[in-house]
């Protein structure tokens, strides 16, 4: 753990592979909260109640 | 004329009944729009944000010596490290969604700005706390910040090379700064709800 990190180098990019790990892993977790369905239930609605986010405030 | 009018009591309670009713500040549903993973990042970073403050708060009362010397300290201080990865990761990826999504949209423009402020903050709270680790890596951050810092004029009164100073404004200034703006966040968020996604504005 005290030995440098490996650096991978193109062009103008220098990045360390720790550094490029937390990135990418970043974008895979974006991406699957994209398309990944959620959990949830179902709750027949209320009328009486506002739903917060429907009033353009 | 009722206290309401007339005493700052009285004015501040009215103003929260009125944009802070609890049926918003701790709600039990949500808009249909919020089913799905991308809302959960921001509570992911505050999960994140509670942790790191927990072992911050066992770190500062056991002290440098514990946290390089012993085995439970090293074990607290790769926490500390580590749910500080998460917490910068999660807030990144909420912004991502906010960007995308266009969080500041209706009246939300201050809720965007107080999360910039609490993004700025948390890097000195990042760039204060490698200063603070009190080993050759910290030494070598302080050695070569100090030309940078004072090339600004700022070395003047923020000295890199001031541990004291340094482990001060981490464990206590800035947290204070960044748990005071979450909360403010918060509460900026659950007054005007979770923005409807673009697109979804015109129904």
């Amino acid at each position: 753990m005290d030995s440098p990190a490996t650096y991978l180098h193109w062009g103008v990019i220098l990045i360390s592979v720790p550094n490029l790990i937390v990135i990418v892993t970043m974008l895979v977790v974006f991406g699957l909260a994209l398309i990944a369905p959620f959990p949830h239930r179902d709750v027949a609605p209320d009328a009486d109640r506002p739903s917060q986010g429907d009033s353009e405030k | 004329m009722t206290s309401e009018q007339t005493s700052w009591t009285g004015r501040l309670r009215a103003l929260v009944d009125r944009e802070l009713p609890t049926e918003n500040l701790l709600p039990d549903e949500q808009p249909i729009y919020v089913n799905s993973w991308v809302y959960v990042f921001g509570v992911a970073t505050i999960a994140a944000l509670v942790w790191v403050l927990a072992t911050g708060v066992v770190l500062a009362f056991f002290g440098p010596q514990w946290w390089h010397l012993s085995g439970v300290g090293r074990f607290f201080n790769s926490m500390h490290f580590w749910s500080v990865q998460a917490f910068f990761a999660f807030m990144v990826v909420h912004l991502w969604v906010q960007y995308f999504g266009a969080g500041w949209r209706h009246g939300r423009a201050g809720t965007w700005m107080v999360g910039v402020l609490i993004f700025a903050i948390s890097i000195i709270a990042a760039f204060t706390g490698y200063l603070s680790q009190t080993n050759f890596d910290s030494q070598w951050i302080g050695v070569n910040a100090k030309d940078a810092i004072n090339s600004t004029g700022g070395g003047s009164f923020f000295n890199v090379l001031n541990v004291g100073q340094m482990l001060g404004i981490h464990v206590v200034l800035v947290p204070a700064i960044v748990l005071a703006l979450v909360v403010i966040h918060l509460v900026m968020v659950r007054i005007r709800g979770v923005v409807k996604p673009i697109g979804e504005e015109a129904q």
